[in-house]
């Protein structure tokens, strides 16, 4: 499928979801993705394609002055750009992330760092805001029922799975014959 | 060799023998390669043989990128880390980190994961480096850190962190993991180096520069006349006891910058190499300070609603630099700046 013809709309994303046990890889545009992988990787976001809606992507384009976007379905939101982030550090009114860009022009494969307000992370995901931890942050531009163009950004913190004893204990028993074959003077 | 993010450096011991300490990725040209491979290649130098040294002075993302390419193309090499490193927690911890579902990103576990399961196949020998070890005779090579107490607080803190079951999957964050740095000498018969890693100052004579100046002063030592500024030349990383103590009048320093994080407590700021110059016969900088990293393919919509919602992005470009010094027997230095290395005095 070609990158600007597919428009994806996105129900109940990230928030207060547990994702599949699966490995956390982070996906590149789902646009861009093999037909298995991207068939994967709409099933693990919960991203749910809602077909080839060429008049509203350009309307939306235009105005967000990007070729690329995503329709927010239920809403009049539109995605414009989105990152994977990773807490690295938390201030008192910020926090430091590494982010790696995953969908929009000039965004897609880029790293960055950048500080984001803590006021921005919801109560609900307050917990999960510890270093070490995953979020996304999302540009989303919409029209008001009104005609008011809107722009805002979210963060959304990702719940991810979590660790299984049986994963730990595997783990742990490679480390230990990690361990025992390593000849340490 | 820094990119201004990252820092890693290569010694010749003499007789075409080399040594590699850290590794660091050039993202401006080739960021799937080791910038020291790299460099090595371009000199001719047949890493399989030629490099008869790897160590990892910490485990730091800016310390650690490509090393696992270090080892891989270096067979010959012994290699070198921190006591601390060693240890069966350690090792559990990366492999509860790095291993199959539970794999998430974090460059650092994954480097070190594939560098212990390479020198486990290898079945070669993983040197501890320990305060007033001597890894090898001619030249001298010394490792003066950690000691046996800051490995142990480091195993603490690998203890807290190791995962539990039910825990969200998170990524392995090294939690100041500084004063773990492996220090190390290099003492040629009439020239001595001092690698300064990243360790840094602390109150407790116990941790980081008090412990190693008492150490070197207790077994003996060569004071240096070049320095690899601890710690990006950071303030953290200055310690007086280092200077007076460990090093000879004027020393040349070279200082690697920390190009991440918020740009005005990025080290080394001007105040740090206005210290450091004047505790210095010449000082350089392996990269000069990077300009932010261009928004520009970015689209304008974006920009304006990251600038309205207070979230600031600090990218820098990454342009790589190299100081190479070289010196015959008696002469002095001489200098060679490449890329983005600037001397600052």
């Amino acid at each position: 499928m070609r990158a600007s013809s597919a428009l994806l709309s996105v129900e109940g994303y990230g928030i207060g979801t547990n994702v599949p046990s699966t490995p956390i890889e982070e996906p590149t545009s789902p646009n861009a993705m093999p037909e298995q992988l991207r068939r994967d990787f709409l099933e693990r976001t919960q991203i749910r394609e809602i077909g080839n809606d060429t008049k509203t992507h350009e309307s939306a384009s235009k105005a967000a002055g990007t070729a690329e976007v995503l329709r927010i379905e239920g809403s009049r939101a539109t995605l414009l750009a989105e990152w994977s982030g990773c807490v690295l550090s938390i201030d008192e009114h910020f926090f430091y992330a590494s982010l790696k860009g995953i969908y929009g022009e000039g965004i897609r494969g880029e790293s960055e760092e950048a500080d984001v307000p803590i006021s921005d992370v919801s109560e609900s995901d307050m917990e999960l805001l510890h270093p070490g931890h995953f979020f996304r942050l999302c540009v989303f531009y919409e029209i008001s029922e009104d005609g008011q163009p809107r722009r805002y950004t979210q963060v959304v913190f990702r719940r991810l799975p979590a660790y299984r004893k049986f994963d730990l204990e595997r783990a742990e028993s490679i480390g230990e014959d990690l361990f025992r074959g390593l000849r340490v003077e | 060799m820094g990119p201004g993010h990252g820092e890693a450096i290569v010694a010749h011991l003499g007789n075409g023998n080399w040594m590699v300490v850290d590794s660091c990725l050039d993202l401006e040209h080739e960021p799937s390669q080791s910038a020291p491979l790299k460099y090595l290649r371009k000199l001719g130098v047949q890493t399989a043989n030629a490099v008869k040294l790897i160590l990892v002075s910490h485990w730091d993302s800016d310390h650690i990128g490509g090393i696992s390419l270090v080892v891989e193309a270096s067979p010959a090499a012994k290699f070198c880390c921190s006591t601390a490193f060693t240890q069966r927690e350690f090792v559990k911890f990366v492999s509860a980190m790095s291993v199959g579902s539970l794999a998430t990103e974090g460059a650092n576990v994954s480097e070190f994961h594939r560098v212990l399961q390479i020198l486990n196949a290898r079945k070669k020998v993983l040197t501890a480096a320990s305060p007033g070890r001597r890894l090898q005779k001619d030249p001298i090579i010394t490792t003066w850190s950690p000691s046996d107490y800051e490995a142990q607080l480091f195993l603490q803190f690998v203890a807290q962190e190791h995962p539990k079951a039910g825990q969200p999957m998170r990524r392995a964050i090294p939690g100041s993991p500084n004063l773990t740095s492996v220090v190390v000498g290099i003492d040629w018969e009439d020239t001595s180096v001092l690698l300064g890693a990243d360790m840094e100052s602390h109150v407790d004579d116990r941790r980081g520069w008090g412990a190693i100046v008492s150490t070197a002063m207790t077994t003996g030592f060569a004071k240096s006349n070049v320095v690899k500024v601890p710690h990006h030349g950071s303030h953290t990383g200055h310690d007086d006891r280092m200077w007076q103590k460990l090093l000879s009048d004027d020393p040349i320093s070279i200082i690697a910058p920390f190009g991440k994080g918020k740009v005005d407590r990025r080290p080394p700021k001007p105040g740090d190499v206005r210290r450091i110059n004047e505790l210095s016969a010449t000082t350089y900088i392996t990269a000069r300070r990077q300009p932010p990293k261009s928004q520009a393919g970015m689209p304008l919509a974006v920009r304006r609603s990251l600038r309205e919602g207070s979230i600031r992005f600090y990218s820098s470009q990454s342009t790589m630099g190299i100081v190479r010094l070289r010196r015959k027997k008696g002469q002095q230095w001489t200098r060679e700046l490449f890329g983005a290395a600037v001397q600052a005095k």
